[in-house]
């Protein structure tokens, strides 16, 4: 039995790490992660790795199923299938909602603001300096 | 984990020869070694090109060949991009480091300007805040170390951890900061040849249209040059990265070790050379999104790219590439903040009477203790490399100001001063918490800035750097002690 540890992701980021336990018969076992796009399940990693980041999501909902052996390839559609009596897999959904435009731009131009005053204290320090004019 | 790149006894075998080249270098490059000033500050005689390359190489840590695909994986062209504007850091403390020579001509470490400067409160907390970030940087280090040597050949973390501080606790211990220029010179050399050959290769491998299509298929995100977070991103690393430059004695000791006339050209070239080295590192995230190769750990995107992609050679000169920044790195990183430890703590609160012999030891028994500490926190694999760096994001970032108006500005205030590190760097903690990691160096410099400039406006001080030195020599040539 393979289960997602966390089955509700929210980022505004754009980015998280999927990770999945298995039980301790299962360790090694060949894992099958997919996620669903335009209805329809794809295969996005296999192996024995517990962890999957991904990165790089605009805004939206995404759905994700890591099953303990390739059950979605050999079903061919999760869809004829009810979630809950499907023993091989476990879902998880993840929300993206990244920073609205507005925050954004505050961050952005309280870092430019920053950037600049450290900047033309420094460069006029030293414009004054080599025109021997003490600053104060 | 997938299998790793390198075999086992690969793995050994590189491993074996850098710890006796190190080794041997740092013997033989400290053997002259006879004062403090010649351990810690390498004779006060450092020339351009030495003094260039260990200030490049030892801003190349594993941050900047991990840290920087990472961020590229996460957060796109701008994570890159920002994260190689760490170069501005350098780049602006180029003048400092001149004006630095002029003022504290025989000055050690960064608390020694804080103490002269802001008197003992500031500097108590100025070292308080100073060791957290050291500690942290170190931790970060130690812990990439060993993530390296595992995902590259299959040798426990604990144990590739462990033999990495060994041998660079080793070469430190025995040369001081000669050697750890010395090393540090034939290190950028490494990676410079490593990060060139990987570029080409890369490039050879892949065809950049069809990589473009592919992530902006499976990962647009990346792509987009007005991601929100990385925007925010963007300047917050930017003001990270002159904190952790700006305060830290790892500066501070070079800019004392340099020649008179060099610390100007040697940060101001070490900036322009560091530059695209972050954007050719985080280049390899963009592969992995094109290519599909599962990231388990964002942070080890980097070195399991290059394996993917090269096979057991790529793997070898990322091996090494990594090594020889790690060890840049560490070297300077165990030397400057035992100094810090031997002279603003040791000397300065417990036995301020040490002679020269006794400052000797207490560098070397910091170091060693440093080590040790430093490898009982990594032991346990307790966060990922980016959040432990960027925690002290605020911390940094608020001893900005302090600094440039310490330098620069004679009517700062002691105790805006003060509260200014205080306040911008609980404010810029609380907003690493409740906003995220990508603001808190920004809001700790705003704050630091505020509470400074407006308290030293309104309760001006006059301070002369003249006058305290001219008193410091006085001092010195009548009690034979330099205060």
């Amino acid at each position: 039995m393979v289960e997602f540890n966390q089955d509700q992701i929210k980022s505004k980021t754009g980015y998280f790490t999927l990770d999945w336990s298995k039980e301790n018969e299962t360790k090694n076992a060949h894992v099958y992660l997919y996620n669903k796009t335009n209805s329809s399940w794809n295969l996005l990693y296999e192996g024995t790795n517990s962890r999957y980041s991904i990165s790089g999501l605009l805004d939206g909902n995404y759905e994700y199923a890591i099953c303990e052996k390739d059950f979605l390839n050999k079903t061919s559609a999760l869809s004829s299938e009810s979630k809950e009596s499907n023993i091989y897999c476990s879902f998880a959904k993840a929300e993206i909602q990244h920073y609205n435009s507005n925050q954004t731009l505050v961050f952005l131009s309280v870092g430019i603001i920053l950037f600049l005053s450290i900047f033309v204290t420094i460069v006029s320090s030293i414009f004054f300096a080599s025109k021997g004019i003490s600053k104060g | 984990m997938d299998t790793p790149v390198l075999s086992y006894s690969t793995g050994i075998i590189l491993i074996g020869f850098f710890s006796v080249l190190w080794i041997f270098l740092g013997w033989y490059l400290g053997r002259d070694n006879k004062t403090a000033d010649d351990f810690q500050l390498a004779g006060r005689n450092v020339g351009l090109s030495l003094a260039t390359a260990t200030s490049m190489a030892t801003w190349v840590t594993t941050n900047t060949t991990m840290v920087a695909p990472e961020l590229a994986f996460q957060m796109g062209i701008w994570g890159m991009v920002g994260y190689s504007m760490g170069a501005v850091g350098l780049i602006l403390f180029a003048p400092l480091a001149k004006r630095i020579r002029e003022i504290l001509p025989d000055g050690t470490t960064s608390g020694d300007f804080i103490r002269i400067r802001f008197g003992k409160i500031s500097w108590r907390i100025f070292l308080f805040l100073s060791l957290i970030y050291s500690i942290g940087w170190l931790v970060s280090l130690g812990m990439a170390g060993g993530i390296l040597v595992q995902s590259l050949t299959g040798i426990p973390y604990q144990i590739g951890l462990s033999i990495i501080l060994f041998i660079c606790i080793s070469y430190t211990l025995l040369g001081g900061l000669k050697a750890v220029i010395g090393t540090d010179f034939i290190q950028t050399v490494l990676i410079l040849l490593g990060i060139t050959i990987i570029g080409v290769i890369s490039l050879q491998n892949m065809d950049t249209s069809v990589m473009r299509e592919k992530i902006l298929d499976k990962s647009p995100g990346l792509l987009n040059l007005l991601f929100p977070a990385a925007l925010i991103f963007l300047f917050n690393n930017i003001l990270f990265g002159i904190g952790e430059i700006f305060h830290s004695n790892v500066w501070w000791s070079r800019a004392f070790a340099f020649r008179r006339g060099v610390g100007f050209r040697a940060f101001l070239w070490s900036g322009i050379l560091w530059f695209p080295i972050p954007i050719a590192a985080g280049f390899l995230a963009f592969i992995a999104s094109a290519s599909e190769i599962p990231v388990p750990f964002p942070d080890m995107v980097g070195p399991l790219v290059a394996g993917h992609l090269l096979g057991e050679w790529g793997g070898i000169v990322i091996f090494i590439l990594v090594f020889s920044a790690l060890a840049s790195s560490l070297d300077s990183l165990l030397a400057a903040t035992s100094d810090l430890i031997s002279e603003d703590i040791y000397k300065g609160h417990i036995a301020p009477n040490a002679t020269d012999e006794q400052m000797n030891s207490a560098s070397k028994i910091c170091i060693l203790l440093l080590g040790i500490f430093a490898w009982l926190i990594c032991l346990p694999r307790i966060s990922n490399l980016a959040s432990i760096l960027h925690f002290s994001g605020a911390l940094v970032a608020s001893m900005i100001w302090p600094i440039i108006l310490g330098i620069y500005w004679k009517k700062a205030n002691r105790n805006a001063i003060f509260l200014s590190m205080l306040a911008g760097s609980a404010i810029g903690l609380t907003s690493y918490f409740l906003i995220g990691f990508y603001t808190a160096a920004m809001v700790g410099t705003a704050v630091s800035m505020c509470v400074a400039v407006f308290g030293s406006f309104f309760f001006p001080e006059n301070f002369s750097w003249e006058f305290q030195n001219a008193e410091r020599s006085d001092t010195f040539n009548n009690k034979g002690i330099a205060s």
